[in-house]
């Protein structure tokens, strides 16, 4: 933990402010802000306006929100390799966009109805999400760990499943699955971001306002109820928001990954464990590095874009082995 | 605080426990002892209300069942052997955490909660470490920053697992320096779990004895002087031991000579 954390937390956010002129500007096209707002009638101000921003807004809301449910995840598994894809939300949502995807082909439905696909992923989450409250809860009964066990078991089952609807899909809809696999923000509009922003406006000041019972728990239950904290009730809170925002998030956006595990962590070392800081520092870090990495994803093989998963993966990768590397130093 | 607790049950997997009956009076010590797997730690678990129990288990005359949990914390405390996090935390605020039960709905510390959290940081030598992380204390530093954080939460009741066993000898004499203090200046009651027959006949009134989830002993602390049942409980044998300069004479065993071990 850095002596300042107060400073860096402020260095932080103010980071995640700068990112976004600097993304807006990035791209295929590189868009210059000051004349694109001095001439809202331009090319560059409509590239602006309706591609650019959309996308970097949702990008921004999306890195917070992953950062927010892998705090909240880490925190209710005291378990800091969580992520928000640990409970096989994301791959029941993975699922049901692929069915979605599968089976609209197989109707054959040129073009699937607006909304399809999102509406899939939904409803793949809220079944796992079902699942893995119901199936935890029972194995609690028999003793600890068992939302984290239904979690990982279902993540697999659902995996497995979705991998057996790619081989049966026909090549074409394979590839679209698989594309959607990877997360992005293309083809981001402003329709896609009130849902999303909404949630991450009403959750964040939710769990700012508990960060002192997630510092309590991530003490142990035992030692957490002995000071007062009901626990179960927080669990329910941590399970129920966490799924709430990646299924909503991977509905628009896909499973974008890494985001979720790198920025708690590398928050965690800049500002300390108490959630007060740990929670707006590690959203802060998460939408930058979401801003950053999906403006390198416009501009690596530019005029085509990169998935902007693959590009958080394959940096994200060494970042955090190098941060590993450093704290083990330290 | 008066803690009673009467025809206490409790079950979890196949393993039951009970019925214990007891009385402990404001600022005394419940010693609890037995051979692993006898029952203690559930009894302590179930007083703190981690397992469910049947029976009465009463704080005041008030029914523990009734109270919220933070009601309860602010009437108990349990005092785990380890804790399974929370070692990146500073001290201080480690210690503040001890508030939870104090505080609003938000969590937000008043001046009075860092003073008392100052004050039990105190009371326990713990602040001159304030500043400092729990994981960069030793084993008996940390434990002493626990008792601050259960100090801090102003229980009137303390539920302490096996408080010794990472410690060596000074750092368990330290710690128990601080717990007798605090006994005797804020009336905290005791309910200890230990293994060690002679922690138990050194700091506790009463004692209590479980094996295989029954109650097989309870009364004065002295009934653990009587060497025989002792060694058969814990099928050792046993025999007190006067030791000049001690108030107790001290159980010891007998088997363990270094002759004895060699014969064939």
């Amino acid at each position: 933990m850095n002596s300042h954390p107060r400073l860096i937390l402020a260095l932080v956010l103010v980071a995640s402010l700068a990112a976004l002129p600097l993304a807006l500007s990035q791209g295929a096209l590189d868009v210059p802000l000051w004349q694109a707002l001095r001439h809202p009638q331009s090319a560059d101000a409509l590239l602006l306006w309706e591609l650019r921003l959309p996308r970097v807004l949702l990008g921004w809301g999306a890195g917070a929100t992953l950062a927010l449910a892998g705090v909240l995840l880490q925190a209710l598994f005291r378990n800091p390799l969580a992520s928000p894809y640990t409970l096989g939300i994301s791959s029941g949502a993975a699922l049901g966009a692929a069915l979605v995807l599968a089976t609209g082909s197989l109707a054959g439905l040129a073009q699937l109805p607006p909304g399809g696909v999102q509406a899939g992923a939904w409803a793949g989450s809220l079944l796992a999400a079902l699942l893995v409250w119901a199936l935890g809860r029972q194995a609690d009964r028999q003793g600890g760990g068992g939302l984290l066990l239904a979690g990982v078991a279902l993540n697999f089952t659902f995996s497995s499943l979705l991998l057996l609807v790619q081989v049966l899909a026909d090549p074409s809809q394979s590839l679209r699955i698989l594309r959607w696999l990877m997360g992005g923000l293309d083809g981001a509009a402003w329709a896609d971001l009130p849902l999303p922003l909404l949630l991450l406006a009403v959750a964040a000041p939710l769990c700012w306002a508990l960060a002192r019972s997630l510092d309590l728990l991530s003490l142990g239950e035992d030692s957490a109820h002995s000071r007062g904290l009901r626990v179960g009730l927080l669990r329910g809170i941590i399970f129920w928001l966490s799924s709430t925002l990646v299924a909503t998030l991977v509905a628009s956006t896909g499973p974008i990954g890494f985001v979720g595990l790198m920025a708690p962590h590398a928050a965690r070392l800049l500002v300390g464990p108490g959630h007060r800081r740990l929670l707006p520092a590690a959203m802060a870090l998460g939408a930058t590095l979401l801003v950053l990495c999906d403006a390198l994803a416009r501009r690596v093989i530019a005029p085509a874009e990169l998935p902007v998963g693959v590009v958080t993966a394959c940096l994200g990768g060494p970042l955090f082995l190098l941060m590993l590397v450093q704290k083990r130093r330290a | 605080m008066d803690l009673r607790c009467h025809q206490l049950r409790c079950h979890t997997g196949s393993f039951q426990l009970g019925p214990v009956d007891f009385h402990l009076p404001p600022a005394s010590c419940l010693a609890l002892v037995g051979p692993n797997g006898s029952g203690k730690s559930t009894l302590l678990r179930a007083l703190s209300g981690l397992v469910p129990s049947t029976g009465e288990i009463l704080l005041d005359e008030h029914a523990l069942g009734g109270m919220g949990t933070r009601q309860r914390a602010r009437a108990m405390c349990l005092l785990p052997q380890q804790e399974e996090g929370g070692s990146a935390f500073r001290v201080e605020d480690y210690v503040l955490l001890g508030r939870h039960a104090h505080v609003g709905l938000f969590g937000h510390y008043s001046s009075h909660d860092r003073a008392v959290a100052v004050e039990a940081m105190e009371r326990t030598g713990c602040l001159p470490w304030r500043a400092r992380r729990l994981d960069t204390l030793s084993g008996g530093e940390r434990q002493l920053v626990r008792l601050a954080a259960a100090l801090a939460q102003e229980a009137r009741i303390l539920l302490l697992d096996e408080p010794g066993t990472f410690l060596d000898p000074g750092q368990r004499r330290r710690l128990w320096e601080r717990l007798q203090a605090a006994r005797r200046d804020r009336g905290l009651g005791l309910v200890l779990v230990t293994h060690d027959v002679n922690e138990a006949l050194e700091h506790g009134d009463q004692v209590l004895a479980l094996e295989q989830g029954r109650v097989v002993r309870q009364g004065a602390v002295d009934l653990l002087l009587e060497a025989d049942w002792v060694g058969r409980l814990f099928q050792l044998p046993l025999k007190a031991a006067s030791v000049e300069g001690r108030q107790r004479p001290l159980l010891v065993e007998l088997s363990a000579s270094r002759e004895g071990s060699q014969t064939p």
